[in-house]
């Protein structure tokens, strides 16, 4: 059944509004995905109708606020095939995920010497945690090379995996470039030497099929915000074993089981992890997203993306003087498609594309050694989401065009 | 036909800007040269790289290096053809010219001769996202300016984030001063700097805890602990440290963990000196 882009589009109010006099054309969900109705109207019901602090108060909003909260911990915990909810622990986004990790896990069991290993193609998120790791325990930073496609090469990273490499930490879908990591080998891989996984899914979550117990991984990362729900809440999903070796990351309230004023006993295993009063609404309204986008089926949404991206290859390969960097083939990539017009540096092609309403996303994308690799600045990219439609690519192809007439660049005299 | 935003496109890109754009004349570097700076906006990760050189108190030639956006580079482009020729005094009386014209709302008659074409960037003030683009170059120059005035010859600027105005960052340390104040200094043992040798373990820049300035904390090692030059080495990396404009204290920790291996940790370089392979 074909997917209904264009029905979708309503849910959205967003896309009521104009940009520079023309309908939106919104491609940058890499970036933040747009809220439907039914998340909006989640948020603003939890702090009009139970507002109340969780694990607080025995009244009937208190109740209302924690068990809303706590549905979406659970929906969370389905959406990604963990075992349990116990296993969801509520971050901000992927960033804090990480960080919790590298501080709750890594700091308590890593030694000088030991190894962390990452990709090239990580977000600036997998990398500095790692980087500030490193210089305050003597953690060794090691990186798994990708092609000139930005593929991961499974044979470099078999080598990459030393004895001493503790953790694989990777992401499974490139955010500059939409690349697909073969997440269940590398999971295996870091497996078979010993090392555990941490899988960044920020860009995976939000559009292809998550199981966790099928990756065997040990960790997953991802936020909210990229997948239809409000920003300001996220997950780190840990096998259960491991949550419970961690050391807290954050003291305060909520997290402990009894406080003396010299020593603390800690709280459970997932609320350990989650001191202090949180995005009250945006964790109430997680659930929400996640009705939406099981409502829409992620098979269905993946073939939509991948038609939409080879629509996009197929614009991009037909201009001249345009570099698309990643694998060409879209079932090797996810929704996401980075470029760069010769002659013409991405902020200034992202201006051209705004004056038509489109919004794309320009610059570093938050990967600066990847860039490095791919020896180039920056990149102008374009990524899709349910709401996109085959109109959305024929605009985009217009401002491409436009862009190259403006600067009078790859014009064949 | 034109629409609503493409009449504005116009007034962004006015065609000069292009032609300021594309042209190669100054862009380049100058070696030697008398003053450098190298300034970067984090969050767009554009890149300016300049050197001048001075002849009789004036700028006698200025290039340009690195990478960014049609405003970026053109403004610098039109910057560097202002300075040729004028005094130092001149360049900041410029550069505040064109701060005020970009920032505060200036006509662009209150523009001075030598930056005439500047005024082709008034459209660049209705998309208040691109006037740090416009700023870049600029910024960079005055940053290398106060360095050369301090007697330094190399300078970082990183542009400022959104949420800060600017004014309190005069005296800011970055790591890369730390790193080029340090990295040269020799081991008095085996005369490989520290840089190679990978002695430097981490540098942490905080305000000073008294006075104005910034508090430089470097955690370095030795290649032994009983090392008999550790003393000596040590006051070398502190008065470095020390002569770095802005840096008020400077603290040196040693640390053995881990133990300095020149195996894992010194260039390549250094490792052929040592007779490691």
């Amino acid at each position: 059944m074909a997917f209904a882009a264009a029905k979708a589009r309503a849910d959205f109010p967003v896309f009521n509004r104009r940009v520079k006099g023309k309908p939106l054309v919104y491609l940058d969900s890499a970036a933040t995905s747009q809220k439907p109705w039914s998340v909006i109207k989640a948020l603003t019901a939890y702090y009009e109708r139970q507002n109340a602090n969780i694990h607080r108060g025995v009244h009937t909003l208190a109740e209302e606020g924690e068990r809303a909260i706590e549905e979406s911990r659970a929906k969370a915990a389905r959406f990604v095939n963990a075992p349990k909810p116990e296993n969801m622990v509520f971050v901000r986004n992927t960033t804090e995920a990480v960080n919790l990790v590298a501080h709750g896990w890594a700091r308590k069991h890593l030694k000088a010497g030991d190894e962390v290993l990452v990709t090239e193609l990580e977000h600036h998120s997998n990398l500095v945690p790692w980087q500030l790791l490193a210089r305050d325990k003597g953690v060794r930073l090691r990186q798994i090379p990708v092609d000139d496609q930005g593929r991961i090469d499974l044979e470099a990273a078999r080598k990459a995996v030393t004895p001493k490499t503790r953790l694989v930490a990777f992401t499974a879908m490139s955010n500059a470039l939409g690349t697909l990591s073969p997440v269940k080998e590398l999971v295996d891989l870091a497996h078979r030497s010993g090392a555990l996984a941490l899988v960044d899914g920020a860009q995976w979550v939000p559009h292809l099929k998550t199981d966790v117990q099928a990756w065997g991984c040990d960790f997953l990362a991802f936020s909210g915000h990229k997948m239809l729900a409000p920003a300001g809440v996220g997950f780190l999903y840990g096998k259960a074993e491991l949550l419970e070796s961690m050391d807290p990351f954050l003291g305060g309230g909520g997290m402990i089981q009894e406080v003396w004023f010299d020593r603390s006993t800690w709280n459970t295993v997932p609320h350990r992890f989650e001191a202090g009063t949180p995005s009250l609404g945006d964790y109430a309204a997680f659930g929400a997203a996640v009705d939406y986008l099981e409502a829409c089926g992620l098979d269905a949404l993946r073939a939509h993306e991948e038609a939409l991206t080879g629509k996009l290859l197929g614009v991009l390969g037909a201009e001249a003087g345009v570099t698309v960097y990643g694998p060409l083939d879209p079932k090797l990539r996810g929704g996401v498609v980075s470029f760069n017009i010769e002659g013409v540096h991405p902020h200034d092609v992202g201006q051209i594309f705004d004056s038509e309403g489109v919004a794309i996303r320009v610059g570093h994308h938050c990967c600066q050694p990847l860039m490095r690799r791919l020896q180039t600045g920056g990149t102008a990219r374009a990524s899709v989401y349910l709401y996109n439609t085959e109109e959305d690519v024929e605009v985009f192809a217009r401002a491409l065009k436009k862009v190259k007439g403006f600067f009078k660049v790859g014009v064949k005299s | 036909m034109m629409a609503q935003g493409d009449a504005e496109l116009q007034d962004l890109y006015r065609d000069v800007l292009v032609d300021y754009y594309k042209d190669a004349s100054r862009q380049g570097r100058l070696d030697p040269h008398d003053i450098h700076a190298h300034g970067v906006n984090p969050v767009c990760g554009d890149e300016v790289e300049l050197t001048l050189r001075l002849k009789d108190g004036r700028v006698d030639a200025v290039r340009y290096g690195g990478h960014g956006c049609v405003i970026s580079r053109a403004a610098t482009a039109m910057m560097t053809e202002a300075l040729e020729g004028g005094s130092l005094a001149d360049a900041r009386r410029l550069a505040g010219a064109f701060k005020a014209f970009m920032l505060e709302g200036a006509s662009a008659d209150s523009l001075p001769a030598a930056l005439e074409e500047a005024a082709a960037l008034a459209g660049v003030r209705k998309f208040p996202l691109r006037v740090k683009c416009a700023l870049l170059g600029w910024n960079t120059l005055l940053q290398g300016l106060d360095d050369f005035s301090k007697g330094g010859h190399d300078v970082e600027y990183q542009d400022t984030p959104l949420c800060q105005t600017g004014a309190q960052r005069k005296d800011m340390v970055t790591f890369k001063q730390v790193g080029d104040a340090v990295g040269p200094v020799k081991d008095p043992e085996i005369h490989i700097s520290v840089a190679e040798l990978g002695l430097i373990y981490g540098a942490e820049i905080k305000p000073a805890q008294t006075g104005d300035g910034q508090r430089v904390k470097l955690t370095m090692s030795l290649t032994s602990p009983a090392c008999p030059y550790g003393p000596m080495l040590l006051a070398s990396i502190h008065g470095a440290i020390a002569k770095i404009p802005g840096v008020r204290d400077v603290d040196v920790d040693l640390s053995f963990s881990p133990v300095w291996d020149p195996k894992t940790m010194a260039s390549e370089e250094a490792k052929d000196q040592l007779g490691i392979f």
